[in-house]
């Protein structure tokens, strides 16, 4: 580092340090032959890297002053341009000016090293600001005769910038400690890379400028080229940071507005369901109350007829008008069917209306446990076939016995309703069936996209067998 | 001497229930009525034997008596007469504390079987009926503690007259299948609508209860 203060301290106020000679007669005799190349390109990166500084310190300031979260970036700012300046005053003449110009980068230096890492105290930010004038005041005050006060403010600020390093890393090794985590530990190792070479690089100025004027002179620009690097480097991973912080600041607005998406469909949804269940509500209303009204008005109507009719055929059929409004009313709407419920019903309607007209009822259904469930519909259906089948053989077959079997087969709910009456009369059946019902029967068991077919032959009885897809 | 509470709103239905009631009851005396409000009075006047009552009518439901002479007359059989074979109907009614229930399509000669086996102690159940009992006790059964739901839950026995009669078996069947004589099965019955009309009673009360309608002690 190219502090002009210990540049022009003169060699005998420094005090000597044999025990670090060693490291200096190690440095090879071969070095200073290349001496006068070396200092060329060592001067030459300089100027490069001053160039790329203002460069960079242009861009880091448009970056803070955009990104209020990058606002410590400023002190970054600062402390490229005053080593860019303290590069430019190198000439004699505006010498005045770099002993403030070593306390701003200093201050600036400090406080991004710092507040980076969000850590503030208002007696650094005041010491640091008093130092800007107490440091060129009582250079003045000497009169240009700087040496060794030169010297001592020369190594006090270089520690102060290795301080301040060496505090961030810290800082930065607790933070890691306490949230050990991928991103974190990444930037400490970066900031290690960059932060301890550059601390190494200022304590070795330090120190060959105390114990070894002339290996001072030809490591200085070398050693001198750290900070600005660091510097170049900070400012690198500003960007970095920022484009960064772009990309997530992309992908968390798109995972919002995917959130906002699904959001928004589960509201619709939800909403379609609330519609769909207002709706299913006023459809069970609706049912009800035509239900109601049709028990309360038709219902009343045809079972007056029922029992106050003097044809026994005429109020037989007013109550099956009665049985068909109310399978029409429950089948209007309707929750599915267990078959196993299904069962039950039919079985105790069966037995007992065959047990009342003193015809012995079998009745076989599956013995173990169904799981199968019958629409509402197929239900109503499956009930008046097997109701119109029990009339018939009550009223028609002459049969003393009925077998009803229930059955799964294949997929299919097969019913089998089988007699041993006297069958079915040849020419009534499929032409004229004479309120046997076969052709409604048929026709319902369509309707489900099943079949019913009827076997019956004089004298050995008939049998209904009632295949409904499940 | 028997004296019979009929409650139907349209004449022809009520002239028919009427002569069905006689030829049962030969000597009963009969009191009609067709609006709930003179069936109240009535029960508040008199007292009945068994009380015939309709579910639709201009003014209420017949479900309304039922709980009036639970009240007021606990002895009387009441026995819904309703066009209505569904649940949603039928169950209301016998929570209520009606001992049975007749539907009125039905041929006279069935309802005048069904109504001397009532009175004779055996009231009908169906398979749907049946069903919905085992589900209302057993959602009593996982319901918070009361004190008085020990008392009202169905024994085994019971539960399986229900699971039969759900299965489809009449009562006769089940007589046979359990060894037991049709007197004791229709005992069982009768004991399955009291406890469900005491059960429906207690979770009345203690609906009420928590609502503050008795005060906090």
């Amino acid at each position: 580092m190219t502090f002009p203060i210990a540049h022009r301290a003169t060699p005998a106020w420094r005090p000597p340090l044999f025990l670090l000679t060693a490291l200096a007669t190690l440095w090879p005799v071969a070095a200073h032959a290349q001496t006068q190349a070396g200092m060329y390109w060592a001067v030459t990166l300089n100027g490069w890297l001053a160039a790329m500084l203002a460069l960079m310190a242009t861009i880091v300031g448009l970056l803070s002053s955009l990104h209020h979260r990058e606002r410590p970036a400023n002190f970054l700012v600062g402390m490229m341009l005053s080593w860019v300046v303290l590069r430019a005053t190198a000439a004699p003449g505006a010498s005045g000016l770099r002993p403030l110009l070593m306390t701003l980068l200093v201050l600036c230096g400090v406080q991004f090293l710092l507040r980076q890492m969000n850590w503030k105290r208002s007696w650094i930010d005041h010491a640091l600001l008093i130092q800007c004038l107490v440091v060129p005041a009582s250079l003045l005050l000497t009169g240009g005769q700087i040496g060794m006060l030169g010297a001592v403010w020369h190594a006090v600020l270089s520690l102060e910038l290795i301080a301040a390093m060496g505090w961030a890393l810290w800082l930065r090794h607790q933070r890691l400690q306490a949230t050990p985590d991928d991103a974190h530990a990444r930037e400490f190792r970066l900031m290690a890379v960059l932060l301890l070479p550059t601390m190494a690089a200022l304590l070795a100025e330090m120190l060959l400028a105390a114990i070894n004027e002339s290996l001072w002179r030809t490591a200085s620009p070398w050693l001198g080229l750290m900070l600005p690097l660091l510097m170049l480097a900070l400012g690198l991973q500003l960007v970095n940071h920022v484009a960064h912080a772009r990309v997530e600041a992309e992908k968390r607005s798109a995972a919002l507005e995917q959130r906002m998406a699904e959001r928004i469909a589960e509201v619709e949804r939800s909403h379609s369901q609330l519609a769909e269940q207002k709706l299913e509500q006023v459809t069970e209303r609706e049912r009800k109350r035509i239900a109601a009204d049709l028990h309360d008005d038709l219902g009343a109507k045809l079972l007056t007829i029922v029992h106050t009719s003097e044809s026994d055929r005429i109020s037989t059929l007013a109550r099956e008008a009665l049985e068909e409004m109310r399978l029409s009313v429950r089948g209007l709407t309707g929750k599915p069917v267990h078959l196993i419920d299904a069962l039950g019903d039919w079985r105790a309607e069966v037995v007992s209306r065959l047990g009342q007209a003193n015809i012995l009822a079998e009745w076989k259904s599956p013995a173990e446990d169904i799981e199968h469930t019958f629409q509402a519909r197929s239900y109503v259906q499956t009930t008046r076939i097997l109701r119109e089948s029990v009339s018939n053989i009550i009223k028609h077959s002459g049969a003393t016995n009925a077998t009803i079997s229930a059955a799964f087969q294949d997929g299919d709910f097969v019913l089998t309703i089988q007699d041993n009456g006297q069958g079915i009369p040849t020419e009534l059946d499929g032409r004229l069936d004479r309120g046997h019902g076969m052709a409604s029967m048929k026709s319902r068991a369509k309707q489900m996209h099943g079949q019913c077919l009827v076997e019956s032959g004089p004298g050995w009885g008939t049998v209904i067998r009632l295949t409904i897809p499940l | 001497m028997n004296h019979i509470l009929l409650l139907e709103d349209i004449p022809e239905i009520r002239a028919w229930l009427k002569a069905l009631v006689k030829q049962v009851f030969a000597n009963a005396q009969i009191t009609e009525c067709s609006r709930v409000q003179d069936a109240l009075s009535l029960v508040n006047g008199q007292r009945f034997t068994l009380a015939l009552l309709d579910l639709g009518l201009p003014d209420g439901s017949g479900v309304e008596v039922i709980a009036a002479l639970r009240e007021k007359q606990p002895e009387v059989q009441s026995v819904i007469v309703t066009i209505h074979d569904d649940d949603e109907h039928l169950f209301p009614a016998l929570q209520a504390g009606a001992f049975g229930y007749l539907l009125k399509e039905q041929s006279r000669e069935l309802l005048v079987e069904q109504l001397q086996r009532m009175s004779q102690g055996e009231p009908p159940l169906s398979p749907s009926i049946a069903r919905k009992v085992i589900a209302y006790f057993a959602a009593q059964v996982k319901k918070p503690t009361s004190t008085l739901l020990h008392e009202v839950s169905l024994t085994d026995r019971e539960t399986e007259v229900l699971l039969r009669v759900a299965k489809g078996y009449t009562l006769p069947e089940i007589g046979v299948q359990l060894g037991l004589s049709r007197h004791t099965i229709a005992d069982y019955v009768k004991q399955i609508y009291r406890k469900l009309n005491v059960s429906s009673r207690a979770e009345a009360a203690l609906e009420a209860q928590r609502l503050g309608l008795f005060g906090r002690n």
